[in-house]
């Protein structure tokens, strides 16, 4: 065992790309890839009343600590080993969701009476945190591809009292001829990914890692981006974001979305530590805008792993 | 939609406003907001499920519960803390209640679905994937 990672788990060129990109801080990065991160939960305000749910939850013997950039979002220091079966998560007044998990709506910053898609969006976790932004105002087309993954969607919209989400099923790479061009305020591409941010929950994702896996998914993944943003209105705003550090599944894509027009922003989420997105990788120079995507790894903010980068269609 | 409207203003004194009501299948109403009404191609789901016709009028749901509860005036029951904990495991309470008929649930700020009282006992209409998984 190293650094409590089974040695198996990590393959020869994982190591060797990760010591490429973090250096000195490899084994720091490991290290916080094999623990657990500390569970939390967003309290959805438009069903409670928060200060009375927090209330209710400390006297009952929790320790719950604030996350900066989520005004309803709080770390579990101490709560019921199931977050996930309590009186109050059955009742819809909070969601489990992992801290960096919530960065994503945030930067999409949505407000009531916008029209909004969600084009990968089981198991809904933002889905049901931009509702809630939203006041159940507006619109949110909330998709994703199997039935499986909407039922998990279409359970969690219920328990939530999403309102205002309508769920579709259909390969999101369709998004364009479904839902039509140039319709959306704002869209959010949370997109599928080889999920090495989320180690810390399960070593899955090292076992399926591969370059070849990660450029399959990099494939789908610009596919998906650029149905995203066909979709979105001129002067509209796109979040993209995955759980894992591959370049070729982060800065690549969004530089294959600058390459169509898009326009970076210099995101801002208080009191959240981050790093700039990638200028060169390997072979490619992604130029300077892509400093402007941020990069959350998990010896950051001791949460899970994320990239993120804010778009708009310049209109 | 009529008779669900006039059937919730009589027995909870409540009016629903803001959001469009509508029938999804043969028995249950769904709510959503006005815009997401909109006409939308490869739909699975819109809006929550908030009711269900019954023999005695209707089941409401927990999430129907906090749409209506907010502003009813009566067949509303507020259950004690151990009560409570009862009810979220599935269980029907025994309590004295003004008549038979539905009641929406309500701790503290918290609405928890509704339920049928029989004369003796408050008979628990959550479905069981809502309620809690009993431990061991």
């Amino acid at each position: 065992m190293e650094y409590g990672i089974p040695d198996d788990l990590i393959k020869p060129e994982f190591e060797r790309r990760y010591r490429e990109l973090l250096g000195d801080e490899y084994e720091t990065f490991l290290s916080f890839m094999a623990k657990r991160p500390v569970p939390s939960v967003r309290i959805n305000p438009m069903k409670v009343d928060p200060g009375w749910l927090l209330s209710v939850l400390r006297a009952s013997g929790w320790e719950l600590s604030q996350i900066p950039w989520y005004e309803h979002g709080y770390r579990v220091m101490r709560g019921p080993e199931r977050l996930g079966n309590t009186e109050w998560h059955q009742l819809g007044l909070y969601y489990v969701q992992e801290a960096a998990s919530m960065v994503p709506p945030v930067l999409l910053s949505p407000k009531p009476g916008e029209r909004v898609l969600d084009l990968a969006a089981s198991p809904g976790s933002k889905t049901t945190q931009i509702s809630e932004m939203m006041r159940y105002k507006g619109l949110i087309v909330a998709n994703d591809v199997s039935p499986e993954r909407v039922d998990s969607l279409s359970s969690n919209v219920q328990r939530m009292g999403s309102m205002n989400v309508v769920i579709t099923m259909f390969d999101g790479r369709r998004a364009p001829d479904v839902l039509g061009r140039d319709s959306f305020d704002k869209v959010l591409l949370d997109s599928p990914c080889s999920s090495l941010g989320e180690v810390r929950r399960s070593w899955g994702a090292l076992v399926r890692w591969s370059p070849r896996n990660v450029e399959k998914i990099s494939r789908l993944q610009v596919s998906l981006a650029k149905a995203a943003y066909e979709t979105l209105k001129p002067g509209g705003l796109m979040v993209y974001s995955t759980c894992t550090f591959e370049p070729k599944e982060n800065e690549w894509v969004v530089y294959k979305l600058l390459q169509i027009g898009a326009v970076i922003e210099e995101p801002e989420v208080k009191g959240l530590i981050w790093r700039k997105g990638l200028r060169k990788w390997m072979d490619w120079d992604f130029g300077k805008e892509m400093e402007k995507c941020m990069r959350i790894y998990p010896q950051d903010n001791d949460t899970i792993g994320f990239f993120i980068a804010v778009l708009r269609k310049p209109g | 939609m009529k008779e669900f409207l006039e059937w919730v203003r009589d027995w909870f004194g409540s009016e629903i406003s803001g959001v469009e009501l509508f029938p999804s299948g043969k028995d249950k109403i769904r709510a959503c907001s006005p815009e997401a009404k909109v006409e939308i191609s490869n739909v699975f789901l819109r809006g929550v499920y908030v009711a269900k016709r019954a023999p005695y009028g209707f089941i409401i749901s927990i999430e129907g519960s906090f749409l209506i509860g907010r502003s009813a005036k009566k067949h509303l029951v507020d259950l004690s803390e151990s009560d409570f904990k009862k009810w979220m495991r599935g269980d029907d309470i025994e309590l004295k209640l003004p008549e038979k008929g539905v009641y929406i649930v309500r701790y503290g700020e918290a609405f928890a679905g509704s339920g049928y009282y029989d004369g003796r006992v408050l008979r628990n209409l959550i479905p069981k994937v809502r309620t809690l998984e009993r431990e061991g």
